[in-house]
């Protein structure tokens, strides 16, 4: 397996927030999903992935390149987009595509010419004169056509209205048919990752609380409702992440689900009365939570 | 450094100030003119004309390029392309130095020309109005300076009202210096020991903030 993008012990400092020894890996060809809260370090990651904030130690390489000193190299072949970026507002959407053409060898003027179409936006409008889900869709669409062989998303679709929304998404599904592209982004929108992404990575408090491949976390992660009667207690099951108890009912969620656990539960003398999956963001919640009730202990 | 990156963003900036570079340079000149007119009101309002002119532009472009860039958030679009910080800041530099020296040039040219070819002001003002006029690029030069390194709104508009103030003062302190201000009403120009050391003083602060922008700015450890 090759790699588009590692991490290894990376930490950045700020006077009230560290990202604290991040390492990951991000596959090739694979889309990885960024999840986190407000404030978890999801942007600071991004950031320092595409050269543009500097590690205090660690190492990080992007295609091949080692950054930020390889950044210029990396950028050629990436495609970033963030919530925070915007176009220039005085000149047309034209004028973006025949600057980024002039820059990138790789331009796909008919793809740029599809997606104009589908995403319903006009080459000689203004930039100032769109809406905020226009403006989104154009500057995917500079970010697209250029044929980047790693895509990067920092939340691309915070603030769209659901038809843009879904638009956007489509374009990303399109985009995931090339199976050399990778691509990276965060959210937290869950159901924007579980719709699209291969690895999820879940960040919160400058630290990975657990990454894995999407559908390992919802083949592992259950909810199991239990009746514990009097004088009986939760049992000790390994790879319960939480517990919440009202009366003789608790609620556990658990990381490390199997066939046998609720025979388990039973030979504990508690009585199961549901077994349910969870969502991604269930399991994000449950993850967080998990991971703060750690740090507090 | 990557040049074809840096002459595309050089090239951006200048289609994007092209109307500003064209509007000042005609105000500048429609100034001088009115300066030259015969008439003393006249002259005294087309000289704070051509001095506004020059000063307006220089704040009008770091205000629009380099300030603006961020408080818009296109910066983030300019560095997702193959740049380095370094790259930018040579770009920011050609591109505003070039734009601001094209007006600077022409009005200085033409003000020199003017004064030699008329009687109501005396060729001795000459070298004062040199100095001056590289004062004005100075001025210029230190709040694209501190645009770039403080990336502040605030700090800029400091830097502008200090520049301003320090117009004045320099004007009144030239007047004041023995080779300087004794030579600026004689007929003739004198080029004294006196304006070339301050002229190279000028010249010194220029290579000093030039300099120091690129320390300060290859020092940054984020740029977004």
């Amino acid at each position: 397996m090759t790699t588009a993008a590692t991490f290894r012990g990376v930490t950045k400092a700020y006077k009230h927030f560290t990202l604290d020894h991040i390492d990951f890996d991000l596959p090739s060809g694979q889309v990885m999903g960024l999840i986190g809260p407000n404030g978890a370090g999801k942007s600071t990651s991004i950031r320092i992935l595409m050269g543009l904030v500097q590690q205090d130690a660690g190492e990080v390489s992007v295609l091949g390149h080692a950054m930020p000193e390889g950044q210029v190299a990396a950028k050629s072949d990436i495609g970033y987009m963030s919530d925070d970026l915007r176009l220039y507002g005085g000149v047309s959407l034209q004028w973006h595509m025949d600057f980024i053409a002039s820059i990138y060898p790789a331009w796909n003027a008919a793809y740029a010419a599809d997606l104009l179409r589908r995403f319903d936006l006009k080459a000689d409008q203004k930039i100032k004169g769109m809406s905020h889900g226009q403006r989104v869709k154009a500057a995917l669409l500079l970010v697209l056509a250029r044929m980047p062989k790693l895509l990067i998303l920092d939340e691309p679709t915070t603030g769209l209205d659901p038809v843009a929304r879904q638009e956007v998404l489509a374009a990303f599904m399109d985009v995931m048919q090339d199976e050399e592209r990778t691509i990276l982004f965060s959210s937290h929108n869950t159901q924007d990752v579980e719709q699209l992404a291969d690895n999820v990575m879940f960040i919160d408090r400058g630290q990975v609380v657990a990454s894995d491949e999407k559908e390992s976390f919802l083949d592992r992660w259950r909810r199991i409702r239990l009746e514990v009667p009097e004088g009986r207690a939760v049992p000790a099951i390994e790879g319960v992440e939480t517990v919440q108890a009202s009366g003789h009912m608790s609620v556990l969620t658990t990381s490390a689900f199997h066939a046998g656990l609720p025979a388990l539960c039973e030979a504990a003398g508690t009585r199961v009365l549901g077994v349910e999956y969870m969502t991604l963001e269930e399991i994000f919640l449950s993850n967080i939570s998990a991971s703060r009730g750690r740090t507090v202990q | 450094m990557n040049m074809f990156m840096v002459k595309k963003l050089v090239a951006k900036d200048w289609y994007f100030n092209r109307h500003i570079l064209i509007a000042y340079t005609v105000g500048g000149l429609a100034a001088l003119t009115l300066m030259f007119s015969g008439s003393e009101a006249a002259s005294a309002i087309g000289s704070i004309m051509v001095v506004t002119a020059i000063i307006a532009f220089g704040c009008h472009l770091v205000m629009g390029t380099v300030v603006a860039e961020r408080k818009n958030q296109t910066l983030p679009f300019v560095m997702s392309l193959p740049v380095t910080i370094t790259d930018y800041t040579v770009a920011k530099m050609v591109a505003n130095l070039t734009t601001f020296v094209v007006p600077w040039l022409l009005i200085s040219f033409a003000l020199m020309q003017f004064i030699k070819g008329t009687d109501s002001a005396p060729n001795g003002l000459i070298p004062v109005f040199t100095i001056m006029l590289v004062e004005m690029f100075i001025a210029y030069l230190v709040m694209l300076t501190v645009a770039l390194i403080s990336e502040s709104e605030g700090w800029t508009i400091v830097s502008m009202v200090v520049m301003n103030t320090c117009f004045s003062l320099v004007f009144m302190g030239l007047g004041r210096i023995d080779g300087i201000g004794n030579f600026q009403n004689e007929p003739e120009a004198h080029w004294t020991p006196e304006v070339f050391t301050a002229l190279g003083i000028e010249v010194a602060i220029i290579a000093a903030l030039i300099a120091a922008t690129f320390y300060f700015q290859n020092r940054k450890t984020e740029f977004l």
